[in-house]
């Protein structure tokens, strides 16, 4: 018996990070008292009427040139029709026939070979209002309601997990590099449905499920990994996959069909009579990918073609957005791509980090970074002492690295002649280790310098200092 | 075409309306009526026509992006037939 | 009822702004009218309180010396337009406790204009219907006859009109709601063209069809509410950024043609009407008017057509009320569906759930192209026609109804008999043209019989000038 294969297909949905809704002006925001962001409009009274936000279609159509689309020259708007407590109208306002984009295709590296998915379409809609559910009652929020979501559906051109899910980490960060989203799974702003199927090699592919609503990296992950075992049992025993719609829990890990009143389905899709159709020129199509930011796959090259980084740090300095614009920014500044690289990665991206497990915080400016960077390689600032002038820096953009290393006091001391004086202190204060060191321990060498910094409050230049050590003590 | 309860319950379902027997009665009526009418449609090439996707003929109708006043909650929740302080309250949806 | 109530908008509006009667006094004598035919049901809500206060600052803006289109002067609202704090029903128990949040964008023009707004105006439920007998508080009185239909959906709008409870009123016309209501009490309704008035706040039906517009007692004082409601609106995608007044003021005939479409004058139709007509017609021949024959070929489709697109369109539209955000909901509702399905079975009437099954079934999975699609090519071919016959003439005229008022309960039995009542207003909609009703004389029992002016898209002024030159001096039969 031959091992099956899984054929893979995702529709992945992605808030857009526009200020406004889709269809009105309530804010966009994540994370507010339920239901202060909403208005008669997102909220579906009598009477209302819809406008399109105009930079939703714009980030939409940027999206789809990240990622090759071919952008339709006219697009329109479908009612999909359905009750549910978190769709206010009663429909969800979306492109059926006509998306704004067609087609495109996302490479990316999984387990070390090259990889290509090719996308079907992405279109424009609005996202559903939320469902908070305790004891016998469900409450509902619509501030979500309205809010711009991209849905980008893919061809079944995956076949394992890690596919799926090295895909959806290349799609997220095309997204963020693009700046049409912040893609974070935290908060809702990118979620995926599977389809799924199983299929023996050169056999038609078997029915397949929909596990709808996957909202994190993981969970995608591990459902698809529980529906192919699911799947295979089936078969194994002889039974039939049924065409369903599946749910999975991410607490227990296993996934369960939903009642067949969802498989039965009908939307009854018809033309948005409210909206009218969204034109666009191939002026307005270039104006749009002028705005396009280079993005990660092309960044990462460019730092190992162009500023001769090694492939992982070029692939570190690219993981975000943030941190590839501002190692960018700091280059560009005038810093030393390699020391810039190393400081980046070392010193920024561990005080980023901490600011949230979804992407990163960068408190510090390209500028201030290149000219923090330059004062440690002028031998102003040790880089000891340069994390407390970053810290100063930390989100106070109007900080120069010069005024906080001197208002810190952290300016360090390059006169050989003072350190000499003071290292030689040290050793007659210290004979035991001046002993152990002429007698070939190099180790209290930095007993030395520990020792020196302690005194000078580490204001001293360590380079100096090193040489100074160990010269005096061969003496 | 024949219209059958079959049809009218089905449709009636996704109308979420129930209907009593004599409504569904009732109703295949007004359906085989209206299919009567309908069949003023049948005297042209469907495939020779396109049809109005909208009235009008004008095209990207925007607005730009930016937030508006915020719209006080309390006159919007206080339309709801049952709420809690903050939302909109139904009985507990079972997925 | 005092004399000043039978005033023409034009009149009490200058008796007002001279300081002949103060507003409060034409706004008690307009709120006594509305309680001495309280019978006729024209009005859902009256906002009397609301009302003189509004009357109340008029006097205040016309003693500091303002002046406004509207100002001091009472005018009802179809109950489908929604009034901020005013509760707007649609005439369904399923809004009968709705206060919406909001004033539509014509509520705004009106204030702003200075109206006085008296009341909500009855009509067919959710404006499905042509009788007013589909309210679900009271049916509506015909005016002139009140053992007689008033028309509908604008029924309340259009007897409020005629029988002295308000000096003009707004209606919504989705198939012949504005116009066939006019026709029936024998006032003048203007539906206008698709998108010169905003649809913002006009509680939707079919959205590619409605349209709000104004009912008068005469043709100036429908053009003085019109004026005031017309615009663009940046918060209705469909609503016009262009010239509105495409079409021209005059009081000549003088080079004007008028067409005569054949379709509009089948050989079935009534004969009184068909010569209050031909006595229209050859009015406007006699005075200098050309008459071309012209027809719309599409015409026979037009009535499918519109009940497959319309029916659609609402189905859509009525599937939010669903006992949760707003409206009523039924008592005892253990679950979510019971909710959907029991207050969507209490609260809808039997009319309006007739249109919500039609609207999904023609939807539905299997039927969208056979009915949908099709209806959506037909309105291709029915607008293409109107243009072509348009092109040739500044305005068609024909009957605005086959009958006149019919007696209250005689179409309980078969609605689609009823429907068949909007043949000659549906194509107006479909088409997305402006289109007027007014009196063109009576019949045998002294009912009103309507004409119907149809004109080029944004060339409302071009009817109205024919309509008003035909008022002066037109003999009805």
């Amino acid at each position: 018996m031959s091992e099956y294969i899984a054929t893979i297909g995702l529709e992945v949905h992605c808030e857009l990070k526009t200020e406004t809704k889709l269809f009105c002006s309530c804010r966009n925001v994540f994370g507010a008292a339920p239901n202060t962001n909403t208005c008669p409009v997102c909220a579906g009274h009598p009477g209302v009427l819809p406008v399109i936000n105009r930079k939703a279609v714009e980030y939409t159509v940027r999206a789809g040139c990240a990622i090759g689309c071919e952008i339709s020259r006219f697009s329109k708007w479908d009612r999909k029709n359905y009750f549910y407590p978190d769709l206010p109208k009663a429909w969800q306002t979306s492109q059926y026939d006509l998306p704004l984009c067609i087609g495109g295709s996302v490479t990316f590296d999984v387990n070390g070979e090259e990889k290509t998915v090719r996308l079907n379409r992405i279109h424009l809609e609005e996202d559903a209002g939320k469902l908070v559910h305790s004891g016998n009652c469900t409450t509902v929020d619509y501030n979500r309601c309205g809010v711009p979501l991209m849905e980008c559906v893919t061809e079944p051109d995956m076949h394992s997990a890690d596919e799926a899910v090295a895909f959806l980490e290349e799609l997220a960060s095309i997204f963020r590099y693009s700046g049409v989203s912040d893609c974070r799974m935290q908060e809702g702003s990118i979620r995926a449905d599977v389809n799924l199927s199983l299929s023996r090699p050169g056999e038609p592919l078997g029915t397949r499920t929909e596990t709808k609503n996957l909202n994190s990296f993981r969970s995608v992950r591990r459902a698809i990994e529980a529906e192919i075992k699911r799947q295979t049992e089936v078969l194994e025993s002889g039974g039939k996959v049924v065409q369903e719609t599946r749910h999975f829990d991410d607490n227990t890990g296993t996934g369960y069909g939903m009642r067949s009143k969802e498989d039965a389905q009908d939307y009854r899709y018809f033309p948005e009579p409210d909206l009218m159709p969204v034109v666009l020129s191939d002026a307005d199509i270039e104006r749009i990918k002028a705005d396009l930011p280079e993005l990660k796959r092309a960044r990462r090259k460019r730092y190992v073609s162009e500023l001769g980084l090694s492939d992982y740090d070029a692939s570190q300095l690219t993981s975000e957005p943030e941190i590839a614009d501002l190692f960018d920014g700091a280059v560009k500044a005038g810093a030393n791509a390699k020391k810039a690289a190393n400081y980046v990665m070392s010193e920024i991206m561990r005080k980023g980090k901490t600011a949230g497990e979804d992407g990163i915080a960068i408190g510090v400016t390209s500028v201030q970074l290149a000219e923090l960077l330059s004062l440690v390689d002028k031998g102003e600032i040790n880089l000891v002492s340069s994390r407390d002038v970053l810290d100063k820096m930390w989100l106070n953009p109007n900080e120069s690295a010069a005024k906080a290393v001197d208002e810190l006091g952290l300016r360090q001391n390059n006169d050989a002649g003072e350190i000499e004086k003071l290292v030689r202190e040290i050793i007659a204060a210290n004979p035991g280790p001046a002993n152990d060191f002429r007698n070939g321990n190099e180790k209290v060498l930095s007993f030395f310098v520990g020792q020196l910094m302690k005194a000078t409050k580490g204001k001293t230049n360590p380079k100096i200092a090193g040489e100074l050590i160990r010269r005096l003590l061969s003496e | 075409m024949e219209i059958t309860t079959e049809t009218i319950r089905h449709t009636a379902k996704l109308s979420r309306i129930t209907l009593s027997a004599e409504e569904e009665k009732g109703m295949e009526k007004h359906f085989a009526a209206m299919l009567e009418q309908v069949k003023t449609l049948d005297t042209f090439d469907a495939s020779a026509v396109s049809a109005t996707a909208h009235i009008l003929s004008s095209v990207n109708v925007f607005r730009d992006d930016v937030p508006g006043e915020p719209f006080d909650r309390e006159k919007l929740l206080s339309c709801a037939p049952e709420r809690d302080e903050d939302s909109y309250v139904v009985p507990r949806v079972v997925e | 009822m005092k004399d000043m109530v039978k005033k023409s908008l034009a009149e009490i509006k200058e008796d007002i702004a001279a300081g002949r009667v103060s507003s409060v006094e034409v706004t008690e004598a307009v709120l006594e009218s509305i309680k001495e035919q309280e019978d006729l049901g024209a009005y859902v809500t009256v906002c009397a309180e609301r009302a003189m206060e509004e009357a109340r600052a008029a006097d205040k803006a016309v003693a500091e010396g303002k002046s406004a289109p509207l100002l001091g002067v009472p005018i009802a609202v179809k109950d489908n337009i929604c009034t901020e704090g005013v509760r707007t029903t649609c005439a369904s128990k399923f809004l009968e406790n709705y206060i919406p949040p909001y004033d539509a964008f014509v509520v705004k023009k009106l204030k702003a204009a200075g109206a006085v707004i008296v009341g909500k105006a009855n009509m067919d439920e959710f404006a499905m219907g042509s009788t007013s007998e589909f309210s679900a508080y009271k049916v509506v009185k015909n005016a002139v006859d009140p053992t007689r239909v008033p028309g509908g959906s604008s029924g309340g709008s259009a007897v409020a009109v005629a029988s002295y409870q308000a000096y003009a009123s707004l209606g919504s016309d989705t198939g012949g709601s504005i116009r066939q209501p006019a026709s029936f009490n024998g006032v003048v309704g203007l539906k206008p063209t698709y998108s010169a008035v905003s649809r913002n706040g006009l509680v939707a039906f079919a959205s590619s069809l409605d349209q709000i517009g104004p009912i008068a007692r005469n043709v100036a004082d429908c053009r003085t509410v019109y004026d005031v409601i017309k615009g663009h609106d940046a918060g209705d995608s469909t609503s016009y950024a262009g010239d509105l007044d495409k079409g021209a003021d005059f009081t000549s005939l003088k080079g004007r043609k008028i067409g005569v479409a054949k379709e509009f004058f089948p050989a079935a139709l009534n004969a009184t009407i068909r010569a209050a007509l031909e006595k229209a017609i050859k009015f406007y021949e006699d005075n200098g008017a050309e008459i071309v024959e012209t027809s719309i070929g599409s015409f026979d489709m037009a009535l499918a057509c519109y009940y497959i697109l319309s029916s659609a369109e609402a189905t859509s539209n009525l599937s939010r009320y669903d006992g949760i955000k707003y409206g009523r909901r039924a008592e005892g509702c253990k679950t979510l569906d019971e909710i959907y399905y029991k207050s969507r079975t209490e609260f809808f009437g039997a009319e309006v759930k007739r249109r919500i099954m039609l609207g999904n079934f023609v939807l539905s999975s299997g039927y969208y192209d056979a009915f949908y699609l099709r209806a959506s090519k037909a309105r291709t071919l029915i607008k293409k026609d109107f243009d072509n016959a348009l092109a040739g003439c500044d305005a068609l005229i024909c009957p605005t109804a086959p009958t006149t008022a019919y007696k209250l309960g005689s179409n309980a039995g078969d609605t689609t008999a009823a429907y068949l009542g909007d043949v000659f207003t549906v194509p107006v909609n479909i088409a997305g043209l402006p289109a007027l009703s007014v009196n063109c004389g009576y019949d045998g029992d002294g009912l009103p019989i309507g004409m119907q002016l149809i004109g080029k898209p944004y060339c409302e002024k071009t009817l109205l000038s024919l309509a008003e030159i035909y008022e002066k001096g037109g003999e009805r039969v």
